[in-house]
C-alpha cells in the first residue's frame, strides 16, 4: 500500500513537470483545465494535455507499479479535480495492477 | 513492457513542374506535402500500414523555411522525437507523436526546410481521441485505404 500523500506529491510534481509550470502556480490558483493550455509554454490544445496526463499516468505505473485510467474531462475542469481524479484511481484497489 | 524503436528514415522526391509558382520555386505549401510524404514513408519504413480503425491526424506543425526548393530531388528525413525511445513501450500510453523532419536539396545538399509536426490518433469509427499504442496495432493490422487530415 502507498502512501497517500507520497502519491500526491508525485502526481502534483509529475503533472507540472509534463505541463511545464511550476506546481506553487498550477495548484494554488487552482487553474482550469482550459486555462492550464493557454498558460502553459509546452501546450498548444487539448491532445497536448492527454499527453501531459499520460505521462503522469506512465510514471505511476513505472515508478509505483500503479495503472491509472485517464479522466474524460471538459475544459472547465479544476486541476484539483484532475489531482482527485488521480488519487481515486490509484488508491482504489480495484484499479490497481502490477 | 517492450520498448519500442524506430529509427530516422529518409526518401528522395523529385519536385514536379506543378510544385512550383510564380518565381520558379516550390511554393511553401507544397513544401508541406514533401513533409506528409516524409512521415507516410516513416510508416512505410517501419512496417506500418495505412487503414485500420485509428488514424494519424496533424494537431500541430512548425515549420522554418531556410531556403528556396529550386527544380530538382529533394531528400526528406523524418525521426520521431518524442515520445523518445525510453519514453515508449507498449504497454504505456501516449497521445501525441511528435516528428522532427527536415527537408534538403538533395542528397548531402543544404536544409531548406525544418519542421516540427505533432500527431494525434483517432478512433475512425467514434472520432474519439485514441492512442499512439492503439494505433500502432491498428497499423500493423493493417486494413483498406485510410487517410492523414488536418484537423
Amino acid at each position: 500500500m502507498h502512501d497517500a500523500r507520497e502519491l500526491e506529491s508525485y502526481i502534483r510534481r509529475k503533472f507540472a513537470e509534463h505541463v511545464g509550470l511550476s506546481e506553487a502556480e498550477l495548484f494554488s490558483e487552482d487553474l482550469t483545465l482550459a486555462a492550464l493550455i493557454s498558460r502553459s509554454p509546452k501546450m498548444t490544445n487539448s491532445v497536448d494535455l492527454m499527453e501531459a496526463f499520460a505521462r503522469t499516468s506512465n510514471g505511476l505505473r513505472k515508478d509505483y507499479g500503479l495503472r491509472v485510467r485517464l479522466p474524460a474531462l471538459s475544459l472547465d475542469t479544476p486541476v484539483s479535480k484532475v489531482l482527485d481524479v488521480f488519487l481515486h484511481e490509484v488508491l482504489n484497489p480495484e484499479r490497481k495492477s502490477a | 513492457m517492450s520498448a519500442v524503436h524506430f529509427e530516422e528514415t529518409s526518401l528522395t522526391l523529385r519536385v514536379r513542374p506543378n510544385d512550383l509558382d510564380s518565381l520558379g520555386h516550390v511554393n511553401n505549401a507544397t513544401a508541406l506535402e514533401y513533409l506528409e510524404a516524409g512521415r507516410w514513408g516513416w510508416l512505410e519504413r517501419h512496417g506500418l500500414s495505412r487503414g485500420g480503425m485509428v488514424v494519424a491526424v496533424v494537431s500541430r506543425v512548425e515549420v522554418d523555411y531556410r531556403r528556396e526548393i529550386p527544380p530538382g530531388d529533394v531528400v526528406v528525413r523524418t525521426v520521431l522525437e518524442s515520445p523518445a525511445a525510453d519514453e515508449l513501450d507498449e504497454d504505456g500510453l501516449n497521445y501525441r507523436a511528435r516528428f522532427r523532419q527536415h527537408v534538403f536539396l538533395g542528397e548531402g545538399g543544404p536544409l531548406a526546410v525544418e519542421a516540427v509536426v505533432s500527431v494525434a490518433f483517432l478512433d475512425a469509427a467514434s472520432r474519439s481521441l485514441a492512442s499512439l499504442q492503439q494505433f500502432l496495432v491498428a497499423a500493423r493490422g493493417g486494413a483498406v485505404a485510410s487517410r492523414e487530415s488536418s484537423s
